[in-house]
């Protein structure tokens, strides 16, 4: 009987420590080792294979060479999405090196067609993943994909963003990871608040990316004709897969590390002002699966490239999770750093 | 019958549309930019209204009140001379400065033209004066006043820090019997003139005539001129012998007060490194006694501004206009009042701690205040510039 009460009264204490929540301390080191750095870590992965399948192709031109390459674009393409809530901190000057879309194509397709014009190939808008996207996926074959001059940027682009991700990992695991894992030391960071603002803001600033770039701009939502050119991934037809990795980065950066994770935090701690709120935790998961659902309702990437203003759907649910996300923001008391995120003031 | 349910049919539907054209009216004139425009002024006319009933006189009639016992509470030394005593005025005399400091809020306006500041908390206070004063008085050449206090002296010799000096030392009150007769005719005048001083800072906002029968006495005694409401003038800019010629002028008044007392606030935190740590030469009369507390009132006093009013008497307020403007930020601005004022308390309760530990807390404090300043700085410029409130910069007019 005594040996029950006892087995009773742990189980009760067991219990009672599971269900405190966790610290701002747990949650920032359940970011770290549950959402940065495994992201950060795969993105670097990927990004090395894609390199090594650009240089494959490159030394042994050939149909199956060119398709693994397109693999290990798309593999990369997305860790790297699914990575961007991850993306600030030392990432915060490399991001745009990443590129952006739409590539110049046309500057892009003469940089490599002689080396005349080897000295516009360090331009911006013909480096990253949207230009070694255009120079996997828009030749018809491997003898086109290989031709003049674009194996030496394809291996000179991959090689740069292998580099890139390769140096955030180890930001993530040296200085930068350990400075962030142990917030509230003054060593940056002055407490634990001030990191867990950090990756909040970042996760506002996907969804502004999202919102802005990725959906806004292509589906025409910003009073302006539809533009499927802007749409990103177009090419590779990746574009719904692009969404859902950072549906997936950010559900990492919410949830990642399990009971300690951001959104464990906001359902069970009380602020100075604010007071918890667990269905708002339910609800950004929630509405992190609509969104999903809503990226697979709107069929393949051909289809959204005919007619991309079919995304304002997709717009308007991303903006419900900015909003909740921006109110979480406010019930854990972190700061959003306005100026980082541009002209949304009001945040 | 028909006929009757007809007529009731017809009624009913015109019944209908008279609400349903109401709602669309209502509807249609919420968009209006004529209405809305209008709508925000009157709201910034309330927030300014309930500022200046809620905030400024309700902490001015306590600061008189305090001051009052304070007063009383000196002249029960002076006659008793017990410890018990000595220890109550000392605790009176914290909660009426705590009450002073959250007037910084408003150190405009009368407080400006007047130097009530300077009249009630000249810091520091002039020892050699005071000494030379109590040395005169003790040699029966001197008889101190409030009076002569306030009338033949300079304002550095008087005030809450030389009330302080005269009740406390290192921190902690005096020995009853260790203060001497001239010490407590010194302190009884002091007192009296605060008092005095108080009420007249009272009556320059809520006006002579406007005062409760005990203070208007005070103020009668005192023989200070009789003084218009400030208040008045402050919540009817724009009407006749009002020098506000509209809305946005005492607007920008509270934001910049509220403002000057964060940048008070972050400067103050930033002095608790020398302030707390052991002064090699022991410390100094010039040293405040709790620091920390004197910073969270100060910010006490710009929150109870920002909110309209000290707590349990909050109406409108432009925290209210910020709301309008933008729910988030106003709620940012909340939080970081109370985050800032958290980390200042963090550092008081941290007591001997180690040099880096004060460090480290100091600077987190630091941190949330330069954050509460960024904030209120963010919405400052758009509710100060709605142009339901121009025009913009009116003096002069």
């Amino acid at each position: 009987m005594g040996f029950s009460w006892t087995t009773t009264l742990l189980l009760a204490a067991a219990c009672g420590t599971a269900f405190a929540g966790p610290t701002e301390s747990d949650a920032v080191a359940a970011f770290v080792s549950g959402g940065a750095r495994p992201g950060v870590s795969q993105a670097a992965a990927t990004a090395d294979r894609l390199a090594a399948a650009s240089r494959k192709l490159c030394l042994q031109p050939g149909e199956g060479a060119l398709r693994q390459a397109r693999e290990a674009w798309r593999d990369a393409y997305r860790a790297w999405r699914r990575a961007e809530p991850f993306l600030f901190g030392p990432a915060d000057k490399l991001e745009q090196r990443f590129g952006s879309w739409p590539t110049n194509a046309v500057v892009l397709d003469a940089a490599v067609s002689s080396p005349e014009y080897r000295d516009v190939r360090g331009n911006a808008d013909v480096r990253g993943f949207p230009a070694l996207e255009h120079l996997l996926f828009a030749p018809r074959s491997a003898k086109e994909a290989t031709a003049g001059e674009r194996c030496a940027h394809l291996a000179d682009v991959s090689g740069e963003v292998a580099e890139l991700t390769r140096a955030i990992d180890r930001a993530w695991r040296q200085d930068f990871g350990k400075g962030f894992a142990s917030a509230g030391d003054g060593k940056p960071f002055l407490v634990p608040g001030d990191a867990l603002g950090m990756a909040m803001t970042k996760a506002v600033g996907v969804t502004e990316h999202l919102l802005r770039e990725r959906i806004g701009l292509p589906a025409g939502f910003f009073k302006a004709p539809p533009k499927a050119d802007y749409l990103e991934a177009w090419l590779s037809r990746d574009t719904l897969d692009g969404f859902k990795a950072a549906v997936e980065g950010l559900r990492m950066s919410l949830s990642g590390g399990g009971e300690a994770a951001i959104l464990e935090l906001l359902a069970t701690k009380d602020g100075l002002v604010e007071k918890k709120d667990p269905a708002l935790a339910s609800d950004i998961r929630k509405q992190l699966a609509k969104i999903e659902r809503a990226v697979d309702g709107l069929g393949d990437g051909d289809r959204i490239r005919r007619d991309p203003a079919k995304l304002k759907g997709l717009y308007k649910q991303v903006q419900t999770l900015q909003d909740q996300l921006i109110e979480a923001s406010l019930v854990l008391e972190l700061d959003v750093n306005v100026i980082e995120l541009g002209a949304r003031t009001q945040w | 019958m028909v006929r009757g349910a007809g007529k009731a049919c017809h009624r009913l539907a015109g019944l209908i549309l008279v609400v349903v054209a109401l709602v669309l009216g209502c509807i249609l004139a919420s968009r209006n930019d004529d209405v809305k425009r209008s709508l925000r002024a009157r709201q910034a006319k309330l927030a300014l209204r309930d500022y200046a009933d809620n905030t400024v006189l309700r902490t001015l009639a306590a600061l008189a009140e305090d001051a009052g016992r304070l007063d009383a509470a000196a002249a029960r030394l002076r006659e008793t001379r017990s410890d018990a005593d000595a220890a109550a005025a000392v605790a009176a005399w914290e909660t009426a400065y705590g009450t002073y400091l959250m007037t910084e809020a408003f150190h405009y306006g009368p407080a400006s033209w007047r130097d009530y500041d300077k009249r009630l908390a000249t810091w520091p206070f002039d020892k050699v004066l005071v000494d030379h004063a109590l040395a005169e008085m003790a040699a029966g050449r001197l008889e101190m006043t409030s009076s002569n206090l306030r009338e033949e002296n300079a304002s550095s010799m008087r005030g809450f820090h030389v009330v302080r000096h005269l009740l406390t030392r290192g921190g902690r009150p005096r020995r009853a019997q260790d203060i001497g007769a001239a010490e407590l005719d010194y302190l009884v005048a002091a007192t009296r003139s605060l008092h005095e001083e108080s009420v007249d800072f009272e009556a320059s906002w809520r006006g002579t005539a406007n005062l409760p029968a005990a203070r208007a006495a005070v103020a009668r005694q005192s023989r200070f001129p009789e003084r218009a409401a400030f208040a008045d003038e402050f919540k009817n800019p724009g009407a006749p012998g009002s020098r506000y010629a509209s809305l946005a002028i005492p607007l920008q008044e509270v934001f910049q007060e509220v403002a000057s007392v964060g940048e008070d606030t972050l400067a103050g935190i930033g002095a608790l490194r020398d302030e707390l740590a052991p002064p090699p030469g022991g410390r100094g009369y010039w040293s405040g006694d709790d620091p920390c507390a004197d910073l969270l009132h100060r910010l006490k006093g710009a929150e109870n501004a920002w909110l309209g009013g000290v707590e349990g008497t909050r109406g409108h307020s432009v925290s209210e206009l910020a709301s309008g403007y933008s729910r988030v930020m106003d709620r940012r601005v909340k939080i970081a009042f109370a985050h800032t004022a958290y980390r200042i308390a963090a550092v008081r309760d941290l007591g001997d701690a180690a040099p880096e530990e004060r460090e480290l807390a100091i600077r987190r404090a630091e941190a949330e205040c330069e954050k509460l300043l960024a904030r209120v700085a963010a919405v400052t410029a758009p509710l100060a510039m709605d142009p339901s409130v121009g025009p913009w910069a009116a003096y002069g007019r």
